[in-house]
């Protein structure tokens, strides 16, 4: 394969990768299969994860 | 002159043709390098740029950066339903079909295992004839449009016009035929009717109105949805469901009897022969095997796009899915409101993000957007008043994957020296008009293409998808033989009308 199409593959699989780092540590976070860890409908949030939407909302840097 | 580069590139191959390469030299000229370097430079800028504005945009880059690679993939594999059946139907060659049987065999066992962590953004649609009505009308205007709506795709990115007015032509079609009411409303059976108004829509959608909304809240959403896993008593997202019933005995079992039916057609009469040819006996079961597994690996190239498009689409439901949990969000609508976006949200908060690959409705929604700016209200039918919005193009995250699926496959075209830009003939601008209309209407009918109604659906064990994907070969069949008759009769007249001279 030609070295320009092995560049374009470099920077396509860096921004997909970099977007992987991002969506993975959720993942780990909360689980998978069957166990994942969910809040039931209607449960209340944790106060911690309300104050991180809330800066993420109102775009602020995390403390 | 342009200064020119050696390379290795696969060989040129005839229009909407899907042979496999043999490399050969060829000179790729310095000006197209230039262009590949400008697109990938852009989506990176505009990746980069608005991530430096706010990292909500990092959602709509995962699907512009998922969308690049479609391109590519779909341009190196050829990848046109439309040419896959006319190739089969016209000219008895297989090729291209089983590339695609194998892709969706493949993808089948990515979106599984995606499916087994529970994350994935999947969901079956309702299951009834009109997936196969449906199927039928996208077939026919397949073929006569020349390409399907992701082979429309990835020509236009190779600078294609036809596939241009296509593409044009379906997003037309799809905006205006999901706001018909009027006298269209006539036509709306008095059951739909009843159910639409018991579905308790807000009174900004007004579902009395239109005959695509009775269809959708009167009649699609009371059909069931249905998936392998759940006739065989398994649950989507466990890995016996997902990976055995929803994969193996929902794609792999079907794909295989689907693919033997294309060898004892199409392709068994021409081993035969080739064999008593050379071996000057006649076959066995064994040879028959061999035939078959010759059938399926003449299809490489296609095979190889079809892997790495089964990934990606796996690792986009999973990245999407997981940037979803990352901004504590379940819509893409919630993003664009929170960094300042609220134009065209639909009714309930939401814009359309699918969390995987999907082609029409984007192509719908930028006509639907022009045309609410235009004055006409669009957001008072349930397509895109309730569900999936109009928001601006610019800020459209599935908009930002075709965009970029365009972008992916100049940039393939570019390097294969296969970017040429062709201006359609008059004839060829109509049938690409009608057929892309009658690919819009097939596509709202199904709520899906292709891609959406078959690939993804059938892969995801969707029944649905299986009913989409033979409506679509029925029309296939009858759109090539409906050419068969024109071109004969067209050419009859051409024929009779020249004098010769004796």
């Amino acid at each position: 394969m030609n070295k320009n199409l092995w560049m374009v593959i470099v920077i396509v699989v860096g921004f997909t990768g970099f977007m992987m780092g991002y969506s993975v540590p959720p993942f780990l976070e909360v689980g998978f299969g069957e166990n994942i860890d969910l809040l039931e409908e209607g449960e209340a949030l944790p106060d911690d994860l309300l104050k991180q939407y809330e800066h993420l909302y109102n775009d602020e840097e995390d403390e | 002159m342009d200064a020119i580069v050696t390379q290795t590139i696969p060989e040129s191959k005839p229009a909407d043709c899907c042979s496999d390469s043999k490399p050969i030299a060829q000179a790729v000229s310095r000006k197209h390098i230039m262009w590949v370097y400008i697109i990938v430079g852009f989506f990176g800028l505009v990746s980069v740029a608005t991530y430096a504005m706010h990292e909500y945009y990092l959602y709509l880059s995962a699907y512009l950066w998922f969308g690049f690679i479609y391109g590519m993939c779909l341009q190196y594999g050829r990848f046109c339903f439309a040419s896959a059946f006319r190739d089969l139907f016209a000219v008895g060659v297989p090729r291209m079909v089983v590339g695609i049987m194998i892709a969706t065999v493949l993808f089948s066992i990515t979106s599984s295992l995606v499916a087994s962590t529970g994350w994935s953004t999947f969901h079956a649609a309702p299951w009834s004839v009109h997936a196969v009505i449906a199927g039928l009308i996208f077939g026919i205007g397949m073929v006569f449009a020349g390409g399907c709506a992701s082979g429309s795709l990835y020509k236009a990115g190779e600078g294609n016009g036809v596939s241009m007015l296509v593409i044009l032509s379906i997003s037309v079609t799809q905006s205006a035929f999901v706001d018909v009411g009027g006298w269209a409303n006539k036509l709306v059976p008095k059951s739909w009717a009843e159910a639409a108004l018991t579905k308790g829509l807000p009174s900004s959608i007004n579902v009395s109105d239109g005959w695509v909304d009775q269809y959708l809240a009167g009649y699609v959403w009371e059909q069931p949805v249905i998936t392998f896993a759940r006739l065989l008593g398994f649950e989507d997202h466990t890995l016996v469901g997902a990976l055995f019933a929803n994969t193996f005995v929902g794609v792999v079992l079907p794909a295989i009897l689907l693919l033997a039916v294309v060898y004892i057609f199409w392709s068994r009469k021409r081993y035969v022969l080739d064999l008593q040819s050379r071996e000057g006996r006649s076959p066995g079961f064994a040879d028959h095997i061999r035939g078959f597994w010759a059938m399926i690996i003449s299809s490489k190239r296609t095979a190889i796009a079809g892997l790495f498009l089964g990934i990606a689409c796996g690792l986009q439901m999973f990245v999407i899915e997981g940037l979803r949990m990352k901004f504590g969000v379940k819509n893409a609508g919630t993003i664009l409101q929170r960094i300042g976006f609220d134009y065209g949200i639909s009714a309930k908060g939401t814009v359309f993000d699918p969390g995987y690959w999907y082609v029409t409705t984007q192509e719908a929604q930028w006509v639907g957007w022009m045309a609410q700016k235009l004055g006409f209200n669009n957001m008072d039918n349930i397509y895109f008043g309730w569900v999936n919005g109009i928001p601006s193009p610019a800020i459209n995250p599935a908009d930002w994957m075709s965009v970029a699926l365009i972008g992916g496959a100049a940039v393939m075209a570019l390097m294969n020296n296969e970017f040429k830009w062709k201006m359609p003939t008059k004839e060829l601008a109509i049938w690409a008009l009608i057929g892309g209309a009658l690919m819009g209407i097939g596509s709202r009918l199904a709520l899906g293409c292709n891609v959406g109604a078959f690939f993804v659906r059938t892969a995801n064990g969707d029944v649905s998808g299986w009913s989409f994907g033979l409506g679509m070969i029925g029309g296939a069949f009858i759109g090539v033989k409906f050419f068969n008759w024109y071109t004969e009769r067209k050419m009859a007249r051409e024929m009779a009308n020249i004098d010769f001279d004796l």
